[in-house]
């Protein structure tokens, strides 16, 4: 039947997709196991050589402290920046509050190589010397955005009307906001905090601009891989993914949680 | 009833407390973000803007001197635009990919899938947050003249030397960008195509549409929005990228996005560099709002 | 106008604009220890703000609030010992029925142990025993306002506020919790601020009713004074449905005065602002006072205060019958008991009422249905 055939030909195709998306990063867990140097197969053997590589060496061990010191500061500022600026957004109906929404949403529509050059040349001209903090301050801009839009939708969702009933029963503003409003928006501020943090974890296009003597991880990779191949990149970038997959894992376990 | 003290403009002072109250409230909870983009973002744009307007004079300097150059010299130079239509041309070539190819994935995710379309919206969502870098460097070691596909071709004797058009080319790139950019398309295809209903299709099914017809009068139009938007999204990020060519375009590939990063990095030249971001800018801006005018356009 | 010592809660002139208009005007208010008071009136007349107001949730833009001789005017909304219950549902989801109700008292650290008490209390004053570690979503509608009521009521307020609380429940359920809360009201001594845009709630309830229209009052009364008394069309048309007709004035007597309606004319008692000949009135009959006869006498000289028709239309609504009298050149609905005879449509009848009855109001022009 013809009407099959296009049915399979279909499953086939999006399994193809799915080989095509998957295939190469496997290729990297992979080989970041094998015994050899060799980038090829065959396959000659389980091994944690270039682990052990990655985690003796000082530039990889300081740059997986680099890109976890860089991605924790960015979920924090951003988590306590964009939830209060969220609550302002939804919780009042201020003149302006339109064009605040899209003040704060409009930095995740610049390409990064904009966002790198001009804190580049800004840092320069105020003489800022690059750094960890420089890389962190283009990270907060880039992440600032996502993280907002994760809370404002849930706030919108939000009935400000149990804050009154909070206040109505004695609670002042900090109350209200411990006892129920952060209960109440706590997974989504979770969730955007992942969000956050894979997203600072991975991130190369500002930071290339942005960094100072010490590198993050996805540049240490990217050096590495401009001058030479070098199998222990396996072992580290299996660890990147490792980092930035955790985050999909538990929003999923979150969201889990969240229909019960 | 305009008579009462609050309407001739004299509040009590604790209803004038309660005002001032709300606007410290809003102030407090608003401002912080607002300092964070205004710092990072928009005070750097802005000098990066007056950058665009000054002279360069090599090496990192610059003068203080009004000029437009940077922008004629930009706009001038048949190298400039021969590699900007490159960059470009690059760009929609990848997206155009990305659409064509995320079509029937993003089709058999809607409409073909019960209980296994969650899961395969979640492994689209994983790839799409599993490490640029990290599938960059996948092609590279894929790709590379001591990859996998060479040295296999090589041992069963296919070739005698690696192929080295395979990496360090056009081609590459544009591997690298649908595998790094698939997964939004097919996401915003499924996002938009969510909204036909299935019966729409049983409909045109069964008024003797064949699958060809179904599709384009149907499912085509329907799902225009996520096509568009999938398009632009992977034209401007990879227009703008200068990550993926610089570790496998190798010097066959040099885009505008290299350029800029080589006037800041190596040649120190940020006046060119900034009008050159600008004038892509424009045009990336140029590119969406053509784009959505066209969805538009078609819509009626 | 402030306290004098009978007034618990004064409202003293207090205006509230938004965006220039006002939603609340110069409204004055004195209510007293363990009184029920209703506001009603129709949406948008201002009640909720003025309950927010008291509440303060909102902040007056002129006037006070006085409660028990203090002024509170400027005290935020924690701060007050006022609750409130809520139109919609607001329990908190994240918490159980205990903690949601325990919530005030937690917040004043109030010992665990006397937590336990008055919580338990308050959940039998509500009937509601047994439901302490409920969850809040399994609770329907009704059980959630009582739930509500509790939170409110375990906090020992001098004032208990309820904005449209019973609005989005199910009749029955609705006329069941009016009752109790009639009942908590007896049984607590407390003083009760209601809003509703109910009539037959607010009358049925309260000590007193505030009518109001477009943020200021209209009558105040206590719902017998307001039923028998009305002093505007608009509040006799909101406190039951009666027959309004428009009409002058035709004499005026020393018990009676007749007005001309159409070519009719009719006859009623005086009312309490004075009428001259040639003023244009309405003449309101109940149509619980009017009582209807089988036939029409063919005699008998033309009354002054009895109509002649035909039943258009008859709707049985249980205890009472709803008949649809046709007079020819206008209708007139007319309820009696469904104990009497139920007549038949297309009957000839006679419908008269008592002067007394026949309540005479100024034309008011904005008349609400």
């Amino acid at each position: 039947m013809a009407r099959r055939l296009r049915a399979s030909a279909l499953l086939v195709y999006t399994i193809l997709v799915f080989v095509f998306l998957f295939a190469p990063i496997a290729l990297v867990v992979l080989f970041s196991f094998n015994k050899t140097a060799s980038l090829t197969f065959p396959f000659h053997g389980f091994s944690l050589r270039w682990y052990r590589a990655v985690l003796e060496s000082p530039s990889y061990r300081d740059a997986i402290f680099a890109s976890l010191r860089v991605a924790v500061i960015s979920v924090v500022v951003v988590v306590v920046v964009g939830t209060a600026a969220g609550i302002g957004v939804t919780r009042y109906a201020f003149r302006g509050s339109r064009i605040v929404r899209v003040f704060l949403f409009f930095p995740a529509a610049l390409p990064g190589l904009f966002v790198g050059i001009a804190l580049l040349s800004f840092f320069v001209q105020t003489q800022v010397s690059l750094s960890l903090w420089t890389v962190t301050a283009g990270h907060l801009i880039y992440v600032l955005p996502y993280f907002f839009l994760v809370v404002t939708s849930r706030l919108q969702r939000f009935d400000y009307m149990l804050e009154e009933a909070a206040r109505d029963l004695g609670a002042g503003p900090w109350a209200t906001f411990r006892r129920v409003t952060l209960p109440l928006i706590a997974p989504s501020l979770i969730a955007g905090a992942l969000v956050v943090f894979s997203l600072s974890w991975d991130e190369v296009f500002i930071t290339f601009f942005t960094i100072g003597a010490q590198n993050t991880l996805p540049l240490v990779i990217y050096s590495t891989v401009k001058q030479s191949v070098d199998p222990s990149v396996n072992a580290i970038s299996t660890l990147l993914l490792a980092g930035s997959l955790v985050f999909v894992f538990s929003v999923r376990r979150l969201a889990a949680d969240l229909q019960q | 009833m305009t008579t009462t003290a609050a309407a001739t403009g004299r509040l009590q002072p604790f209803n004038v407390g309660v005002a001032r109250r709300r606007r410290i409230a809003i102030a407090l909870l608003v401002g912080p973000a607002l300092l964070v983009v205004g710092g990072a973002l928009v005070v750097p744009a802005a000098n990066l803007l007056v950058q665009s307007f000054i002279e360069s004079s090599g090496y990192g300097q610059v003068t203080y001197h009004f000029t437009f150059s940077n922008y004629t010299d930009v706009l001038q130079d048949p190298t400039y635009r021969r590699i900007a239509w490159h960059s470009f041309g690059l760009g929609a070539l990848a997206a155009l990919i990305c659409v064509v190819a995320g079509y029937p994935a993003a089709y058999f995710i809607t409409f073909r899938l019960r209980r296994a379309r969650n899961i395969a919206l979640f492994l689209v969502v994983v790839s799409l947050f599993t490490s640029y870098l990290v599938r960059l460097y996948a092609w590279y070691t894929i790709l590379g003249t001591q990859g996998i596909i060479n040295t296999g071709l090589v041992r069963l004797g296919v070739v005698e030397h690696p192929l080295l058009f395979l990496i360090f080319s056009r081609t590459a790139v544009v591997i690298a960008f649908v595998n790094v950019f698939l997964p939004y398309s097919i996401l915003m295809l499924t996002s938009s195509m969510q909204n036909i209903r299935a019966d729409l299709l049983e409909n045109a099914r069964d008024l003797g549409a064949g699958p060809v017809r179904t599709f384009s009068r149907v499912v085509l139009p329907l799902s225009m929005t996520g096509a568009i938007g999938a398009f632009a999204y992977t034209f401007i990020l990879t227009s703008g990228d200068y990550i993926t060519p610089s570790l496998l375009g190798g010097t066959s590939s040099t885009s505008l996005a290299s350029i800029v990063s080589d006037e800041f990095l190596a040649l120190g030249n940020r006046p060119s560099g900034a009008a050159i971001s600008f004038v892509m800018l424009t045009i990336f801006f140029a590119v969406y709002l053509g784009l959505t005018r066209l969805e538009r356009w078609k819509g009626i | 106008m402030t306290g004098d010592g009978r007034s618990y809660l004064c409202v003293d002139s207090v205006t509230k604009l938004f965006d220039g208009t006002a939603a609340v005007q110069d409204f004055e208010l004195e209510i007293a220890a363990g009184e029920f008071v209703s506001l009603l009136g129709p949406s948008g007349c201002g009640k909720t703000t003025l309950l927010r107001i008291v509440a303060g949730l909102e902040f007056p833009d002129t006037g006070r609030i006085l409660l028990d001789g203090r002024d509170i005017t400027a005290t935020p909304a924690h701060k007050r010992p006022v609750n409130m219950v809520f139109q919609r549902v607001t329990l908190f989801p994240h918490l159980n029925v205990f903690d949601n109700i325990a919530f005030g008292l937690r917040l004043r650290r109030t010992s665990a142990a006397e937590t336990r008490t008055r919580v338990g209390d308050a959940l039998d004053l509500v009937r509601l025993p047994g439901f302490a570690e409920r969850a809040v979503r399994t609770l329907s509608g009704g059980q959630a306002q009582r739930v509500a009521l509790a939170r409110a009521i375990v906090n020992r307020p001098k004032v208990l506020l309820f904005d449209e609380p019973l609005s989005a429940l199910d009749l029955q359920i609705r006329r069941e919790l009016q009752q109790e809360l009639k009942d908590i009201h007896r049984e607590l001594q407390g003083t009760f601020v209601y809003v509703t845009h109910d009539q037959e709630e607010a009358m049925s309830m309260s000590d007193r009713v505030v009518v109001m229209r477009g943020g200021v009052i209209v009558q105040v009364g206590d719902p017998v004074e307001l039923y028998r008394s009305p002093t505007s069309l608009f509040v006799a048309s909101f406190v039951g449905s009666p027959n309004v007709w428009p009409g002058t004035v035709a004499a005026v007597e020393d018990r009676r005065v007749v007005v001309a309606v159409g070519d009719r004319r009719l006859e009623a008692s005086p009312p309490t602002a004075p009428v001259r000949p040639g003023d244009r009135v309405a003449l309101v009959l109940r149509s619980e006072v009017l009582t209807l006869s089988d036939g029409v006498p063919d005699d008998a000289a033309p009354s002054l205060c009895a109509v002649e028709g035909t039943v258009a239309d008859v709707r049985f609504v249980g205890a009472v019958v709803s008949y649809r009298i046709d007079l020819g050149d206008r209708r007139l609905t007319v309820s009696r008991s469904s104990q009497t005879e139920i007549l038949a449509e297309g009957t000839r009848v006679t419908v008269a009422w008592n002067p007394r009855d026949a309540l005479l109001l100024s034309a008011d022009e904005e008349r609400t249905p």
